[in-house]
């Protein structure tokens, strides 16, 4: 199923914390991203990716605004962890 | 991150990229600061565009000159010309315009002779044939006098009484007020930073006001407020007076302006 933002894509929310896209995965026929924070980093800086998990998100549209709703649904999510897409 | 928050930033991947080497928050970073620096600029674009034409506006002749330029700029596209071929490309065009005025006036003359003649003839003819025809005849002469005539105005209109001594002047006057055109805009540009940091800190009031004084401050350094009006053979020719546009004195950042800003 299509979604609209694609895998390497990065967004930002409303508590200003940046997230990019890592994978899409599709359970019981809907589709889910995987996001991962994006770590405070410049280019000198040393940062540790892993400090941040994968996450597995669900986007929705409110009208004209792009909402991101974390997946709290345990089946899903240990659907997720079976396949491999979050720890 | 909470349930259902909204987007409020997007970067697609493609303009992100996919550079290890480069941290994502420092490719997010450097995203938003171009964008800014492209927003701010555009701003600072339409800043500039405004402050220009309120000058250009505030004076009928300006206006027309500036109009003449734009047309020159517009019809060379391929290589920016220098002053001089812009200048010659004028000339040309008022050659060319003289000339097709006079081509327009043997045309008139000789269109109106044949839409006469045809219009005659066909009275002859169509008094043997019939009445109808007669109609005809005349609508036919009268159809070709009226075009040609409508024509012909409206070309005397655009070429508005042209004359070389004019074109001459105005030549002048243009290739001046190319100059302080370009002038106004360095002025402008070197005092970007200025201005952008007025237009944060202003309220829309004070920098209208502050724009305005930038504006005739400006206008006044330049000599752009001194074109006069001057009849040379028997036409009103806009004119710079001499040694009003000293355009030199204005190569720096106009002094005064922080103080203005605070």
């Amino acid at each position: 199923m299509e979604t609209i933002f694609n895998i390497g894509d990065a967004f930002f929310l409303e508590n200003k914390i940046e997230y990019q896209v890592y994978d899409k995965v599709e359970i019981d026929e809907n589709t889910y991203l995987v996001v991962r924070q994006v770590p405070v980093g410049n280019k000198n800086d040393f940062f540790d990716i892993e400090k941040f998990p994968l996450v597995l998100v669900n986007e929705k549209l409110d009208g004209e605004d792009v909402m991101i709703e974390k997946v709290s649904d345990e089946k899903i999510l240990e659907k997720a962890r079976q396949m491999g897409v979050i720890l | 991150m909470e349930n259902a928050m909204k987007v409020v930033g997007f970067i697609p991947g493609e303009i992100l990229g996919t550079d290890d080497k480069v941290p994502v928050k420092q490719r997010m970073h450097d995203y938003f600061v171009s964008r800014n620096e492209k927003k701010e600029a555009k701003k600072f674009e339409k800043i500039k565009e405004k402050l220009f034409q309120n000058v250009i506006n505030s004076n009928a002749e300006l206006k027309q000159y500036y109009q003449d330029l734009k047309e020159l700029e517009t019809t060379s596209v391929v290589d920016a010309p220098t002053d001089k071929q812009l200048l010659k490309e004028k000339r040309n065009v008022w050659r060319g315009a003289v000339a097709t005025e006079k081509s327009d006036r043997r045309n008139l003359i000789f269109n109106m002779g044949s839409g006469i003649v045809s219009g005659l003839g066909l009275i002859a003819l169509s008094t043997a044939a019939s009445g109808l025809l007669s109609i005809a005849g005349f609508a036919l002469g009268a159809a070709s006098l009226l075009i040609t005539t409508f024509k012909y105005g409206k070309r005397q209109k655009f070429n508005k009484a042209d004359s070389t001594a004019k074109g001459r002047d105005y030549e002048k006057t243009l290739k001046k007020f190319i100059d302080a055109v370009e002038k106004y805009k360095e002025v402008i540009d070197s005092n970007k930073d200025v201005i952008m940091e007025a237009q944060k800190k202003m309220s829309h009031g004070k920098f209208k006001k502050f724009m305005n004084d930038f504006r005739e401050d400006t206008f006044k350094d330049l000599g752009l407020d001194n074109f006069a009006t001057v009849e040379v053979n028997d036409e009103k020719v806009a004119l710079p007076l001499e040694n009003q546009i000293n355009i030199n004195e204005t190569q720096n950042a106009k002094p005064g302006m922080k103080e203005r800003e605070n």
